[in-house]
């Protein structure tokens, strides 16, 4: 707080006694948070803590010693839910704040460890059949209903990355691109699917008003994967690739409908950058498929150009409409 | 100095603190509006998402418009195509001068992409023309206009390329002084680094210089970090050993090497305390993160444990210490309290969070058909902090 600008503004009759006093007093009596550098100590602490954990039985499969770790992995897990449990405020279907900082972490600590059991269960001994799928299927039940149960965005999260990687997708922001093959017919129509899905979880939370706050979580993950299949449709795809614009467009639709409706500049900025990817890709195509010389390159440079600035008049206007 | 409008970014300024004072309950909503109408500011503006797209946007155009000069002089000479590369800076120059003056553009993306192109196309002209060989008139003339848009412009990442820069000017000049010269080197880098961060620390509580408070918490932020890189013993053995070409072998160490395990470890705890003592944010955050450059340079040379054995340790010790601070802080004690802060500002900081939590913690990162199961959280891709025990 800056006292000086705020004695100013008294003197201007710009506010009252009773406010300057406030700005003083909580001046005066101002706490230094460390919040946000013990959240993070918490959160290396599990990364490392399970991290280890999870290499320690990997790496002791054969010894006496693994049944020592996994009574440990088995002890912090039931202790993590157990505290959990007692620490949580009731159940409710709108937000449930966590009672404190801590609970967040444990919450977690408690999920990563009994997946961390069950995928042992299932390698050392098949409880849960040969199926495939199964192994992933019931980490992410298991999953999605601490989440819901427990109210937690990070839990969700790892709920939705598990379910894509069920459904064959690997969908964290760091492996979207570089661990899918997105030249395959088959992907990128589970990548539509899985979309559209995310979508409609996400439309009927809001609606229903069951965890409304979950809405952006599964939209972000929905939308990201819809327009990138959209995308990976118009590249891979020989004939009618200009096709694809019709998904894209009905995304970027829905989506440009949703921002104005939540005031989200995210899904502007995500839209704008995808449908312009996506009509570039076709407009370019198109040309270089007529001739290759320095006419058409003229050509695609100026349309970027125009474009470009196109894109940005749009962006502009979105942001004086929302604001 | 500062090419944008004094009393837009003064009444700016005003905006903020009233926000802050409004979000925290301290004055009332007409108070706030009563300021705001007193104080208004003609500055363009976007939301930082926005911003973000602009800068894209605008960095398209302006390689896309190169692409044009560079068809158009297909086979001229180098000179020739580096005095069109200078002229179209100096097109981009005049551009970023104009939408700011007369668009009032303030950190909308489209100044900060102009700046940017602006400074690659005067390096890159000046490279064409004269094709400078060593490291120090690259480095000067990174330096020169990146010092100039600093002060002109207030922007925090020219600062930091500036500091960066220059760091490196000092380097190249003293090291061909002979070896009294290479040894004392560490030390030098850590008395500017610490001259910086003093000068920095005092410009930013210069009312004077209020514009360009960013400018010094970064350049603050940056100068710690390379006080400690230079008189870290990892940073310091194996720069000498490539740079200087020393040959050293495994388990060799730099002549008096152990001096530099001195500052390698105390620096960060040094930070720490200070901060602490100070409630000085920057201090106290630097100090953690380097706590993990102590670590890894103690593990990159002495094995202690295994790794996973360590992480595991590491992870409890780190898990209790974390508890023992909320404990201790419940109640709030001597000025520092472990709630959440009341800035709306942080409330996105929740989902960034969750998909950090995602990003890290993912089980089954091979979606493909087999028996390929991950354990455990983290201990695949994402858990880059980790390999540090």
């Amino acid at each position: 707080m800056n006292i000086p600008l705020f004695e100013r503004l008294h003197q201007e009759g710009l506010l009252s006694d009773l406010s300057l006093q406030k700005v003083k007093q909580r001046a005066g009596s101002r706490l230094f948070s460390v919040h946000w550098e013990l959240k993070t100590i918490l959160y290396l602490g599990i990364l490392l803590l399970t991290g280890g954990l999870g290499i320690l039985i990997y790496k002791n499969i054969d010894t006496i010693g693994h049944q020592v770790i996994l009574a440990i992995i088995a002890l912090i897990c039931v202790s993590s839910f157990v505290y959990c449990e007692r620490k949580k405020l009731p159940f409710a279907t709108t937000r449930v704040p966590a009672p404190n900082s801590f609970f967040d972490y444990i919450l977690l600590l408690g999920c990563i460890t009994l997946v961390t059991f069950i995928t042992y269960l299932q390698v050392q001994y098949t409880t849960f059949g040969n199926a495939y799928g199964l192994a992933t299927f019931i980490p992410m039940v298991i999953l999605f209903f601490c989440a819901y149960y427990f109210d937690h965005l990070g839990v969700l999260s790892m709920a939705i990355t598990n379910l894509a990687a069920w459904a064959g997708i690997a969908i964290t922001p760091m492996n979207i691109l570089q661990s899918n093959n997105f030249d395959n017919t088959e992907l990128i129509f589970t990548g539509l699917l899985l979309g559209v899905a995310l979508t409609v979880i996400a439309w009927f939370s809001q609606r229903r008003n069951i965890k409304a706050h979950f809405e952006f979580t599964y939209v972000n993950f929905g939308m990201n994967i819809l327009f990138i299949s959209c995308l990976a449709g118009m590249i891979h795809f020989e004939d009618f690739y200009p096709l694809w614009l019709l998904p894209l467009a009905g995304t970027v639709f829905y989506f440009y409908k949703r921002a104005l409706a939540t005031g989200l500049f995210y899904y502007i900025l995500l839209l704008t950058l995808y449908g312009y990817i996506g009509i570039s890709y076709v407009i370019v195509r198109g040309l270089l498929s007529l001739r290759i010389d320095l006419g058409i390159a003229f050509i695609i440079l100026m349309y970027f150009i125009g474009s470009a600035t196109a894109a940005i008049v749009f962006l502009s206007r979105m942001n004086k409409k929302m604001k | 100095m500062i090419a944008y409008n004094h009393t837009s970014l003064d009444n700016l300024l005003i905006n903020e603190e009233a926000i802050a004072a409004f979000d925290q309950q301290l004055i009332s909503k007409e108070e706030a509006e009563a300021v705001f109408k007193a104080y208004p500011y003609n500055l363009y503006i976007p939301n930082s998402f926005i911003r973000f797209g602009l800068f894209l946007l605008t960095i398209i155009i302006g390689l896309m418009f190169f692409g044009i000069i560079c068809l158009m002089i297909l086979d001229s000479s180098e000179k020739a195509f580096g005095i069109l590369t200078f002229i179209y800076s100096l097109g981009l120059y005049v551009a970023l001068e104009f939408i700011i003056r007369e668009k009032k553009h303030y950190h909308s993306g489209m100044d900060d992409a102009l700046l940017w192109l602006c400074i690659t196309g005067i390096v890159g002209a000046v490279n064409l023309l004269f094709s400078p060989q060593t490291a120090i008139s690259q480095a000067v003339l990174i330096f020169i206009p990146a010092f100039y848009f600093l002060l002109r412009f207030g922007n925090a990442l020219m600062g930091a390329l500036a500091f960066a820069a220059l760091l490196t000017v000092i380097f190249y000049i003293v090291t061909p002084l002979g070896n009294i010269a290479k040894t004392i080197m560490p030390f030098l880098l850590m008395a500017i680094s610490f001259f910086v961060y003093r000068l920095a620390k005092n410009f930013s509580n210069n009312n004077r210089l209020r514009h360009y408070k960013l400018c010094c918490t970064l350049i603050e932020i940056l100068a710690l970090v390379i006080l400690y890189a230079a008189g870290n013993y990892f940073v310091v053995r194996e720069v000498s050993n490539s740079l200087f070409d020393l040959q050293l072998k495994e388990g060799e160490s730099v002549p008096f090497g152990w001096v530099f395990w001195i500052p390698t470890v105390l620096l960060p705890a040094v930070y720490i305390f200070r901060g602490i003592q100070k409630r000085d944010v920057i201090l106290l955050r630097t100090g953690l993160i380097l706590v993990a450059a102590i670590i890894f340079t103690i593990r990159y040379y002495h094995h202690l444990a295994p790794l996973e054995i360590a992480m595991t340790i590491g992870g409890v010790i780190m898990i209790i210490i974390a508890y023992a601070i909320t404990k201790y802080l419940t109640p709030p004690k001597h000025g520092f309290t472990h709630a959440e802060p009341n800035d709306p500002a942080l409330a996105g900081l929740l989902q960034v969070e969750s998909i950090i939590v995602a990003q890290t913690f993912h089980q089954t990162p091979s979606p493909e058909p087999g028996n390929n199961f991950e354990f455990g959280g983290g201990s695949s891709g994402g858990a880059g902090a980790t390999d540090n025990f």
